[in-house]
């Protein structure tokens, strides 16, 4: 039960999900690749950042080397992810290794911002990040043809009105609320110079290192009035 | 090639997996001593998803192309429908419709 309701959060965000695996499939086999490969790089890297970073490189003739590097710095991030998830959810090694592949944004989003994050709930939601993802990807990789660019049409949207989605619950002091604004502002700035994944995984570093500093004479401040006011 | 072993795009895909499975897992690992961490990084830690999700937004919305003032109206009003609701499904929704609204109204009128 608590798989589906993981499963069901994720639920709205595969509206913009489906286009973007759409448009990932049409520019991997543009760039070259074969059904096949397309595929198998929504299943075993399953990353939808990197995978359309890898395929612009794939397109620009890069060297092996250069992509594996761009999506090793694009993904680190995850690190993150595993670091907030891991410490609300115990979980044994084969469990670890089983999540760990599954992992992505919206996933540790929705699970992040539950009141009882359970093993159940984020494999649920993984589990429909992965299903949408790679049943899109297969098909955007069949019709290959005259996909529209999703930025025309606006559908990109989605992510950060997902993103705000998730982050609101979270702003529950007045710091908080000054730390995301700065944070989302430096990001801007930082994106000028450095790819999405590289700024993300800076730029909210130094936020978090910021935010918690600035937080210390109010320990709980953050986590127990979220815990309160949704209980 | 000076990576011979990287020279097929499944070779490319397939270390493309690795060290993306890599930093996902170690996340996860470091963290079973969650339990063990002091104040302070239990505080970074309650940060890392607020700064994520705001380094992802900003860069969205601020793109740089005529639709900047779009996504920036469609942002606030998702956030005022989120604040009185907390419900993810109004706030996408209020923000599409605020979208695709002032989108429509716009290029109507230009």
């Amino acid at each position: 039960m608590t798989f589906l309701r993981g499963f069901a959060a994720v639920l709205p965000l595969w509206v913009g999900m489906a286009p973007f695996a759409l448009a990932y499939a049409v520019s991997a086999r543009s760039a070259g690749l074969t059904a096949w490969e397309t595929q198998w790089m929504s299943l075993a890297v399953f990353a939808g950042g990197a995978q359309f970073a890898a395929a612009g490189l794939f397109h620009a003739g890069a060297s092996g080397l250069a992509i594996v590097a761009t999506t090793f710095l694009i993904n680190a991030r995850h690190v993150l992810y595993g670091l907030a998830l891991g410490e609300k959810v115990t979980m044994s090694w084969w469990q670890r290794i089983a999540t760990a592949h599954m992992l992505t944004d919206e996933a540790f989003g929705v699970t992040i911002v539950h009141q009882r994050p359970s093993l159940a709930y984020l494999v649920g939601a993984e589990v429909s990040v992965f299903v949408v993802w790679n049943v899109t990807t297969a098909i955007g990789s069949a019709v290959a043809l005259a996909v529209p660019d999703p930025r025309a049409l606006g559908v990109d949207i989605v992510f950060p009105l997902a993103f705000l989605a998730l982050l609101v619950p979270l702003l529950q002091s007045l710091r908080t609320w000054i730390v995301a604004a700065a944070t989302a502002a430096a990001a801007v700035l930082v994106s000028r110079w450095l790819e999405g994944g590289p700024t993300v995984l800076l730029v909210a570093t130094i936020g978090a290192i910021v935010g918690s500093w600035w937080t210390r004479d109010a320990e709980p401040a953050v986590q127990r009035s979220d815990d309160r006011g949704r209980s | 090639m000076i990576e011979p072993w990287l020279d097929t795009p499944i070779a490319i895909v397939t270390a493309m997996a690795v060290v993306t499975f890599v930093p996902r897992f170690l996340g996860l690992s470091f963290a079973r001593r969650g339990q063990d961490f002091g104040p302070g990084v239990r505080r970074f830690l309650r940060f890392v998803p607020i700064t994520v999700f705001a380094a992802s937004i900003g860069p969205a919305l601020v793109v740089g192309d005529g639709s900047t003032p779009l996504r920036l109206v469609a942002a606030a009003a998702s956030t005022v429908v989120l604040l009185g609701t907390r419900s993810l499904a109004w706030g996408l929704a209020s923000g599409m419709v605020a979208y695709w609204g002032v989108r429509a109204l716009t290029s109507g009128l230009g």
